[in-house]
């Protein structure tokens, strides 16, 4: 009795077992080749990544080429032929893609590329190139990546929507902090009491121009130093943590002024005194030139002191786009898109003043709001970086 | 009635606040109105004992403060300020 008991437990847990093994289909065989130097820090980042993929991942076998041995170099060279791309370390083929350099995208990317690879079948152009076989131009195989169809644009990656949109939104949160507006309004001001538009245009986009270049640097140097830490966890996490606290402090803020009266904080008497002073004098100066170097010392120095007012957002950003594969262009056009939006409404209000020769304001409670927006949205990237970071690389 | 007008030439708020103080204004006939600028008026502005808001409106009914008036105010907020003023004095 106790036997047949057995026997039905047997065959009752095989068949519960059976759906699941019949529905695993064999999985292909992926072979990954990786070029790296001894002494070079990213090839031991990416060495430790593939160890920890084979782990994982049964089916995957890794082929060392260590690039100062025998023709391994010529090798590589062979491979960024093929792939017209540049013959540097780390590189790693898989299949009809490679990957040259070592980030947390490229990270996805190749472990995405290995899933895909596991049930569909593919071109292993390292095969080719190692049987002397010629490689098709229809062997190379490219990154899928989500995208979606909109409206008169047509196809569009989410990533580049989504990096897109993120600078529209950001540098107009951004745009709407008072911080350094009140110079620009002063400048126009004294300018326009000098009723000469030639000289107002050249004072006034030289200003903007300055800011918008000064602010473009400071991004730029930023995103620098994020795509070269971005593998470092810890970072992210700090990050992360400062975007929590400026957006906690914005909220704070917001909540504690929210029954105060609207209008123009008077702060740090000094600094504004000193700032006055130069603008009286740049307007004041007789050589358009003098007045134009004045005014682009001016830029410089408002917009790096103003800079601690305003900092939590373009950090944000730049991180952001640090942990996105991009081109060097496309982190410029990125970047350049956020300057913009954040000199929109400095742009609207210079143009209306030199057109009507009058000052327009535009009521503080705009940058209240913005001080809100601004504090949601860093609470949520900084909740992102710590706990989702895959969202912040558009990986869903 | 003498209003007091505190603004500053660097002030968002006191440049929007330019049309609503206009129109208001218009409507009363014994306003004395006298403007100061917040950095180039400063020993002037130092006796009225000003805030860290800008603009400030300060109002006088012979020779005495009755209100201040801080910040910005909608056109119908400042006509009903003005209206209840009116009244009780």
């Amino acid at each position: 009795m106790k036997r047949i008991k057995q026997l039905i437990l047997i065959l009752v847990l095989g068949l519960l077992i059976n759906p699941f093994f019949s529905l695993v289909k064999a999985e292909n065989q992926i072979n990954i080749s990786f070029f790296y130097s001894s002494t070079c820090l990213h090839c031991h980042d990416m060495r430790d990544y593939l160890g920890e993929l084979q782990l994982e991942y049964s089916n995957i076998t890794v082929d060392y080429y260590e690039v100062n041995d025998g023709d391994n170099m010529d090798l590589l060279n062979r491979v960024a032929t093929v792939f017209d791309q540049s013959a540097e370390i780390p590189t790693v083929v898989i299949g009809g893609i490679s990957f040259v350099g070592y980030n947390s995208q490229i990270h996805l990317d190749l472990e995405n590329t290995i899933i895909r690879y596991s049930d569909n079948d593919f071109v292993d152009i390292m095969d080719k190139i190692l049987s002397q076989v010629d490689v098709l131009i229809t062997d190379i195989d490219s990154i899928e990546r989500d995208v979606i169809k909109l409206p008169f644009i047509g196809e569009i990656e989410i990533e580049s929507l989504s990096l897109f949109l993120g600078a529209v939104i950001l540098g107009l949160v951004d745009g709407f902090n008072p911080c350094a507006m009140w110079v620009l309004i002063f400048l126009i001001s004294m300018l326009i009491n000098m009723k000469d538009r030639k000289r107002m245009w050249a004072i006034g986009v030289t200003f903007l121009f300055t800011s918008a270049f000064v602010y473009f640097l400071i991004m730029v140097s930023w995103l620098q130093l994020a795509v070269s830490l971005v593998t470092v966890t810890w970072l992210r996490y700090l990050i992360g943590l400062i975007a929590l606290v400026f957006g906690g402090y914005n909220v704070y803020k917001f909540i504690k002024n929210r029954n105060v009266d609207v209008g123009c904080e008077v702060t740090n008497d000094k600094q504004r005194k000193k700032i006055i002073e130069r603008i009286k004098d740049i307007v004041k100066k007789r050589s358009l030139v003098i007045a134009l170097l004045g005014v682009v010392l001016l830029a410089v120095t408002v917009n790096l002191i103003e800079l601690a007012c305003s900092a939590g957002l373009p950090l944000l950003y730049t991180q952001i786009l640090a942990y996105n594969d991009l081109t060097t262009g496309m982190y410029f056009f990125y970047i350049g898109v956020y300057i913009l939006l954040f000199l929109i409404d400095d742009l609207i209000i210079f143009t209306i003043a030199m057109v009507t020769m009058r000052v327009t304001g535009i009521s503080n409670k705009y940058s209240r709001y913005s001080t809100i927006i601004g504090g949601v949205i860093m609470l949520i990237i900084g909740v992102l970086l710590i706990f989702f970071p895959n969202i912040i690389m558009f990986n869903f | 009635m003498k209003i007091v007008k505190v603004t500053a030439m660097w002030c968002m708020s006191c440049l929007s606040m330019k049309k609503v103080w206009r129109k208001v204004f218009k409507e009363y006939t014994d306003l004395e109105i006298v403007d100061l600028d917040y950095d180039f008026n400063e020993e002037e502005v130092k006796q009225y004992n000003v805030g860290a808001i800008l603009p400030e409106l300060i109002i006088f009914k012979d020779g005495k403060e009755i209100k201040r008036i801080i910040g910005e105010k909608n056109k119908s907020e400042l006509f009903a300020i003005m209206g209840e003023l009116n009244e009780e004095n």
